[in-house]
């Protein structure tokens, strides 16, 4: 079972250069921090930027120092890699993705491909609060208590803001796409 | 208030609807369309949003990361390490920083000696972990401590 303790016991293991501690932690993260990035990043790409956060998080663990819990110092370099991704030019790319998914689409607003695309847009463009709130509860799975913990805030407030995150990015989906109707 | 107006009771109604679907319950379109476009939308993201690592990649990916693990940097101060860590996790520090680096840090109460503070102005933003994990060998190249 994973414990605050055990992990806790893993990162000064592979702060101090133990590989298999460090597995043990990847393992432990991957399919979080996966998620978090293909609601983020065009899927062609999600595997490169999961693969350099995951280098960047082995060549920069001798500066956790614990002051905050480990996922939120582990998801600052998710946030700040795909921030990366995007200064770089890759936005106009995924642009130019819409564009081919929106034409193969043809009269089907929501073909796959190009849903997924506008979903990830609706995404980026959510706040932070709420953007977090739907990768807690849908990427990471944690039932709403947990993610009422995660947050600080009472377990009625954590469904409000779900809720209230959920319609945002229905918004967000409008005004990107104005001819789509619920 | 109806239900259909009252924020608290919708909240309720999508977190059970969220609960069934990521247990893989089946929903009705009935179900679905008391809750109108926010269903709609929440099993969309659904979809986007619990896509699974590719085996092979995570394997790939694995050795990649373990190959990076550096070894222990006993060679570093507390006071570096602990800038170090704010530049990892403080955006507004980090920010601060690379406009104006003495500044910040002594804004901040760190007290560097002119070696490491020379150390630092040397990173780019784009290549912070990098430079750390070099940071072992630039120490001792330079014989800083």
């Amino acid at each position: 079972m994973w414990t605050p303790e055990h992990e806790t016991q893993l990162i000064e293991r592979a702060q101090q250069g133990d590989q298999a501690a460090f597995g043990e932690l990847y393992d432990h993260y991957l399919t979080k921090v996966y998620r978090r990035v293909y609601a983020l990043v065009p899927e062609s790409d999600v595997e490169d930027v999961t693969q350099e956060i995951f280098i960047s998080v082995a060549r920069s663990l001798s500066s956790f120092r614990g002051g905050s819990k480990f996922s939120t110092w582990l998801y600052r370099i998710v946030k700040r890699r795909v921030a990366d991704y995007y200064r770089k030019g890759e936005r106009q790319v995924e642009q130019v993705e819409i564009e081919k998914a929106d034409h193969v689409a043809g009269a089907n607003p929501f073909g796959d491909k190009a849903d997924e695309l506008l979903l990830r847009q609706a995404m980026r463009a959510l706040p932070e609060s709420h953007r977090e709130i739907i990768l807690l509860r849908l990427a990471e799975g944690l039932p709403f208590q947990d993610v009422a913990d995660r947050l600080g805030i009472k377990l009625g407030a954590a469904k409000v803001r779900f809720y209230r995150a959920i319609t945002a990015c229905q918004e967000q989906i409008i005004q990107l796409e104005p001819g789509v109707t619920f | 208030m109806s239900k259909k107006n009252d924020p608290t009771q919708l909240a309720e109604a999508l977190a059970v609807l969220t609960d069934r679907i990521l247990n893989g319950d089946d929903i009705s379109p009935e179900e679905a369309q008391e809750l109108g476009a926010a269903a709609q939308t929440l099993q969309r993201l659904k979809a986007v949003i619990t896509a699974e690592p590719d085996p092979a990649f995570a394997i790939r990916t694995r050795n990649l990361a373990m190959a990076a693990l550096p070894k222990a940097k006993a060679g570093i101060s507390e006071r570096l390490q602990e800038v170090i860590s704010r530049l990892i996790g403080d955006e507004d520090f980090r920010r601060n920083f690379f406009a104006a680096p003495e500044k910040t840090l002594h804004q901040a109460g760190f007290q560097l000696s002119p070696a490491e503070i020379a150390a630092l102005k040397e990173m780019e933003p784009e290549n912070l972990e990098e430079w750390i994990s070099d940071l072992d060998e630039r120490i001792s190249k330079s014989g800083w401590l």
